[in-house]
């Protein structure tokens, strides 16, 4: 597990984490000349505009057929070409399944996706272009890949790894700006987990992805303002999940909350739900997100505070969750390590 | 006329000459030569619907009606047209080939073990666990296979990622892909046709094999909407319609298809679903089917160059 060895940073610089994908993509192409950039119409607002203007050669706008671009990428790479294939996370992730699943994971081709506007960070567009559910698609598909970065800095780090991966993988932006958390010099560790606070004086932790590693931040202050002490760690690769350091962290944990700007079925919190279920820890699972509902239209910041994703809110059901769980006595591992150990011996 | 008489006649100055006499006199020459060619083609051919038969008899069941449809095709661009190289599965400059309609495994691979990218241990363990042979082609399988197919519809789209790439690299190889007409139902067939076309993917020749049957009942009584080919010319395809089993028109095709400068090229193929055994042809029993012992007796018995 790799604790960040900075300190979160939440102040109020924003940024783009679409940018940070285009630009960082279009640096690269110089020296990765294999890279080829597909999309599917929606160039100006996924960003790849930025590398078609630089390598027009190297860039096709296929149009509106999301099916035909996952398999021209599947082309592109059964011929040693490292192709992007690029569109809204929606309709990629949905028109596009049985093209992602059947040529190119089925045979393991090296195509990266990236799904932009995912989640309810949409806004406005509705409902149709909000995805919710492609975390859980695609992590059910085998050998692929599934990164959630939570700022444009580690934007910028998961495409420069992308780049020099083989291997279908996923990479999942909003189309809103992000609060940028880490500092330049961040260094990303894919397939670990990040632990954004000490873990170790706490039993109650949030594991949380994408958008929500921000909103997260501001609600642990506000817990903190309360003296109690949550911990925190950024989901940065969702697919392979950091299953050892995960369980490590149980077994001095009773209650973890993930959050993710995601349906709850099948995303962050079932990744989570499953490593808890196998482990040999007892633990609470409270799971934030979307609650098996369609998105609408609004603003981001009504959306979210419509599904209890604002950090108030989300503070809000820790506390409560927690109370109920007669958690926060002393928040002290020690007596949670007591308790432990008494509901082992009367189960 | 053999090699060295061809020769001499290049060797004669044109001033002896009438240079038309030489063109007739070429022109059939080539033309003696396609003859001895086709004749090939179809003993080859014949092997290949022989295997198919030995191929599907082994296993719970095959789609052989629409690999015989095919057959005469695919004998015809592996052993006529296609630059590849056995010894070399990998080859860069390879031509591709992508089975769309990729139930017709048994066909490809059959053609596959004729030309010794598989072997004859492979003839007998189609759709067996562990197999080299799946239900449906798989490139990370199967040696010789360029592109896993199975689902219908997304050969072409493939089949364009792979012209891209190859103008990406100024390479002079070309991409075949075999459809089916029913598989003209997926709509993503329809958006790899408007790619190739908008492209300029002149590299790429589609084959659709036309034989008016699908699953569960004729085409047109699924979907009936016009000609095939008309449609193609609509999307500013070349287009050249064939008899499917004709070698000598097969032949002519695809040297007329290498040759187009800017447009892709479809060559549409009016064939015979179970051709080459007479109660299979046309018979919409045999689209998939467990081959019975006398079935496969009768129909090895029946199958000769034709």
């Amino acid at each position: 597990m790799s604790s960040s060895e900075n300190e979160i940073k939440n102040k109020n610089q924003e940024d783009s984490l679409r940018d940070a994908f285009g630009k960082t993509l279009t640096s690269l192409g110089d020296t990765h000349t294999d890279v080829v950039v597909i999309d599917a119409d929606v160039s100006k607002s996924t960003k790849t505009s930025i590398f078609a203007e630089k390598f027009p050669q190297r860039f096709f706008n296929v149009g509106i057929s999301e099916q035909d671009m996952v398999s021209i990428g599947a082309g592109l790479a059964s011929c040693k070409k490292k192709p992007f294939v690029v569109a809204f996370a929606s309709f990629l992730t949905l028109r596009g399944l049985d093209q992602i699943r059947n040529m190119v994971c089925y045979s393991n081709l090296d195509v990266k996706f990236v799904g932009t506007h995912a989640g309810l960070a949409t806004g406005e567009d509705g409902a149709t272009h909000q995805a919710l559910e492609d975390i859980s698609i695609m992590r059910s598909i085998p050998n692929m890949e599934v990164f959630s970065p939570s700022d444009a800095v580690e934007v910028v780090q998961i495409v420069k790894y992308l780049v020099r991966k083989k291997g279908p993988a996923y990479l999942r932006l909003p189309r809103t700006l992000g609060t940028t958390i880490h500092k330049t010099n961040y260094l990303f560790e894919p397939y670990k987990i990040e632990a954004l606070n000490d873990l170790n004086d706490t039993n109650i932790v949030i594991f949380s992805t994408g958008m929500m590693v921000s909103k997260s931040i501001q609600a642990i202050e506000i817990l903190k303002q309360k003296e109690i002490k949550i911990g925190l760690v950024n989901v940065h690769t969702i697919k392979p999940i950091d299953t050892d350091s995960i369980t490590r962290i149980l077994s001095h944990t009773k209650l973890i909350i993930t959050i993710e700007d995601h349906n709850i079925v099948g995303g962050l919190g079932s990744s989570l739900a499953e490593i808890i279920a196998e482990s040999n820890f007892r633990v609470r699972l409270l799971r934030l997100g979307i609650n098996n509902n369609f998105g609408e239209s609004g603003s981001v910041e009504q959306l979210y505070d419509k599904h209890g994703l604002t950090p108030e809110k989300i503070a809000e059901k820790i506390l409560d969750i927690s109370k109920n769980m007669e958690l926060l006595k002393n928040n002290d591992k020690n007596e949670t390590q007591q308790r432990i150990q008494e509901r082992r011996h009367s189960c | 006329m053999d090699h060295t008489e061809i020769v001499e006649i290049g060797q004669t100055k044109s001033t002896e000459r009438d240079l038309k006499d030489d063109c007739i006199l070429y022109s059939s020459t080539i033309s003696t030569i396609k003859d001895t060619i086709a004749k090939r083609l179809m003993e080859k051919a014949a092997n290949i619907r022989k295997r198919v038969v030995l191929m599907i008899s082994q296993t719970s069941s095959g789609h052989v009606g629409g690999c015989f449809s095919s057959t005469d095709l695919l004998t015809s661009l592996y052993f006529y047209k296609m630059r590849i190289d056995v010894k070399n599965p990998d080859w860069e400059d390879r031509d591709r080939f992508i089975l769309s309609k990729g139930h017709a495994a048994p066909l490809l691979y059959s053609i596959l073990i004729e030309c010794g990218f598989l072997t004859e241990e492979d003839q007998y363990t189609l759709r067996n666990i562990n197999s080299r042979l799946q239900g449906h082609p798989s490139m990370q399988i199967t040696p010789g296979v360029d592109m896993t197919t199975g689902s219908l519809g997304m050969g072409l789209s493939a089949g364009c990622g792979m012209a891209i790439a190859a103008k990406l690299e100024n390479k002079s190889n070309k991409i075949y892909v075999l459809l089916g007409d029913g598989e003209l139902q997926e709509g993503q067939v329809w958006e790899a046709i408007m790619t190739a076309s908008h492209f300029r993917l002149n590299n790429i020749i589609a084959i659709v094999d036309k034989n008016n049957l699908q699953s569960d009942s004729p085409v047109k009584s699924v979907s009936n909407t016009g000609d095939v080919a008309t449609q193609f010319k609509s999307f500013n395809w070349n287009v050249l319609e064939i008899n499917g089993h004709n070698f000598l028109e097969i032949m002519d095709a695809l040297d007329t298809a290498s040759n187009s400068i800017i447009k892709p090229t479809v060559i549409i193929a009016n064939t015979r679903k179970g051709k080459g055994v007479s109660f299979m042809e046309n018979n919409p029993k045999y689209h998939a089917i467990s081959l019975t012992e006398q079935d496969t007796n009768n129909a090895l018995t029946e199958i000769k160059p034709n």
